[in-house]
């Protein structure tokens, strides 16, 4: 089978430092043909490493008839519209950045628009593809064991230090701004926070969602500097706290969900962003102190969602368009209930 | 043989402090006596009075064994009117990995300040106020300052230290054996990782540079407690009781908030 063209909308750091090395890793599936930005003028040195077309905007790339396969790596706001204009292109499949959509309505309707064209949509939230989820998953539903408690913890240095080792940048990222925005300011705050949670927490919401699918309340909400977030909430009777802290130095990155249940503490432990170092890594702690780490799979999230793209490609798979639709609400509803309280608050 | 060391009587019921004793043979000896000695105190119910007890009869010191959850008040009350040192041992917040993770923030990190702080506990049914006191304590200790609660519903707390950095506490009840354990880890670009689980605490210090795990402890915490109380004699006050009571004040707010 020929590989599926892919059309790569965005130009930016993450597309040279996520998307063409991890479409490399899956050449046998899927093939980078053209490359468009927003006016940088970037998307043709990337096109040039790649033997791709290169243009400027959304038109050219989605009348291109080789791109069977739309990423859009633009900024959140955009996402919906793109994905609109891609299905009325008729392209059959789309991968889109996180997050779908930074509205209710807006992610109704790309829904709806793709159901009905039967076109294939995944969004890049890549924790849920790794192997080491459905590992973790299998290991609740076989004990069979009731969750009492969910945590995620995230501590990130900058991702320029990841980049520097899967690609070389043309022109540098730019360096992350120290002091961070005027977090005492709490719109400020509530804004920085909804979109930390749409943006970043949103990769891990899809597994906390299939856990504790009913958000019930949010119990605290706070910006944590330079940027970051501490937030509490209650879902479906559980208790589950989010903390991120995006730094501007130090240790190498930590991003740990933890579910507590019954009798065991099930450790996932994902690799940082950007990188190909295999699945995250998943151990349970049991009270009689038996602590059990599952093997690595050699397949990280990246890898694992361009192959999920694939199956459904190929009809090896079907969309689970209610279940993306349920994914962004809860996202969606958690953030602004977040944001919501930081803006009351004070 | 010369004893370099004057031996100090300690009075103690049987059990894990008299092993603590036999490990201490040089600094201690063992009496049926309260007076002159430095008394330990079991730390079931009713062990506000007993230590008042432990004063009346002369004791110099005492040592509370494993406290009972008891009112802020009542210890603070305590703490003003003993008059002697007194020791309280925390098996899931030893002083010893308080220490060692405090040193190491400051050796490793130059004191950087956490941006946040979490910590994640899970109790026996019984024991929930009592684990979540430590887990308290993790975060005060961790914080470098006693946090207040901002937020909170029985199981998920907001604490905040007087420079707004933010602290989230997660405690539940579990069928999970033992006597709780709690994960504590501050997040800033110097990480620490505090893993309490029985009698056995690791802590983590992470850099850009890597990890350092401290030496593990081995002392025994009983035996800890008593040279503590010791050192107390010499003049070093612990002020246990004092943040005893911080943290069990910051565990009735959060436990009153359960709707």
């Amino acid at each position: 089978m020929m590989p599926h063209g892919v059309g790569i909308v965005g130009a930016g750091p993450g597309v040279a430092a996520l998307h063409l090395p991890t479409l490399a890793r899956v050449s046998d599936r899927f093939e980078v043909v053209h490359i468009s930005d927003a006016g940088s003028g970037r998307a043709a040195e990337l096109a040039s490493r790649v033997g791709a077309r290169s243009s400027t905007g959304i038109d050219d790339l989605l009348a291109d008839p080789r791109v069977a396969v739309v990423v859009l790596a633009s900024p959140p706001a955009a996402h919906a519209a793109q994905i609109l204009a891609a299905v009325a292109a008729g392209r059959r499949a789309i991968l889109c950045e996180k997050p779908l959509a930074t509205t209710l309505e807006d992610a109704q309707a790309v829904i709806d628009a793709c159901r009905a064209t039967r076109t294939a949509l995944l969004i890049g939230t890549n924790h849920l593809y790794d192997p080491a989820w459905g590992r973790a998953k299998h290991h609740l539903l076989a004990e069979g064991h009731r969750v009492r408690a969910i945590s995620v913890t995230l501590a990130l240095p900058p991702n320029g230090r990841y980049h520097d080792v899967v690609t070389e940048l043309a022109v540098p990222a730019a360096a992350p701004a120290r002091g961070g925005p005027p977090l005492e300011v709490p719109q400020v705050a509530a804004s920085v926070v909804r979109q930390l949670i749409t943006g970043l927490a949103v990769h891990d919401l899809p597994m906390l969602r299939d856990l504790a699918p009913v958000i019930e309340r949010v119990v605290f909400a706070r910006a944590v500097a330079p940027i970051g977030f501490v937030v509490g909430y209650r879902a479906s009777g559980i208790p589950v706290r989010l903390a991120t802290a995006m730094l501007p130095d130090g240790a190498d990155a930590l991003w740990s969900l933890e579910i507590t249940t019954e009798t065991d503490v099930l450790t996932v432990s994902f690799p940082p962003a950007f990188v190909h170092a295999g699945s995250a890594e998943v151990r349970v702690d049991s009270g009689t102190g038996r602590r059990t780490t599952y093997p690595l799979n050699p397949d990280d999230g990246y890898l694992a969602e361009w192959h999920a793209l694939g199956d459904v490609m190929e009809g090896a798979s079907a969309v689970e368009y209610d279940e993306l639709l349920d994914d962004a609400r809860y996202a969606l509803t958690l953030a602004d209930a977040a944001s919501d309280l930081i803006a009351g608050a004070r | 043989v010369t004893r370099l060391q004057v031996a100090h009587a300690v009075q103690a019921p049987a059990g894990r402090y008299r092993y603590a004793l036999a490990e201490l043979p040089l600094s201690t000896s063992r009496t049926d006596d309260a007076a002159g000695a430095i008394v330990i105190v079991p730390g079931a119910g009713g062990w506000i009075d007993a230590v008042l007890s432990a004063a009346a009869a002369g004791a110099i010191a005492v040592v509370v064994a494993r406290p009972g959850f008891a009112p802020a008040a009542d210890i603070r009350r305590l703490d003003d009117a003993i008059g002697l040192p007194v020791v309280v041992e925390r098996t899931l917040l030893r002083a010893d990995a308080g220490e060692d993770a405090a040193s190491e923030r400051k050796a490793e990190g130059g004191g950087t300040a956490p941006r946040a702080v979490v910590a994640d506990a899970t109790a026996p049914r019984g024991l929930v106020a009592q684990v979540a006191r430590d887990a308290v304590g993790w975060l005060r200790i961790l914080f470098g300052e006693e946090p207040v609660v901002l937020a909170a519903d029985g199981e998920l707390s907001l604490l905040e230290t007087s420079h707004g950095i933010p602290g989230a506490l997660t405690i539940v009840a579990t069928d999970r054996p033992g006597e709780g354990a709690i994960h504590a880890r501050v997040l800033g670009e110097v990480r620490t990782e505090v893993a309490v689980e029985g009698e056995r605490t690791r802590v983590i210090t992470t850099t850009g540079r890597g990890s350092l795990e401290a030496p593990e402890r081995f002392e025994s915490s009983a035996r800890l407690a008593v040279r503590r109380a010791l050192a107390a004699l010499n003049g070093q006050t612990p002020g246990d009781l004092r943040a005893l009571a911080a943290d069990t004040a910051a565990v009735e707010r959060i436990l009153a908030s359960r709707p």
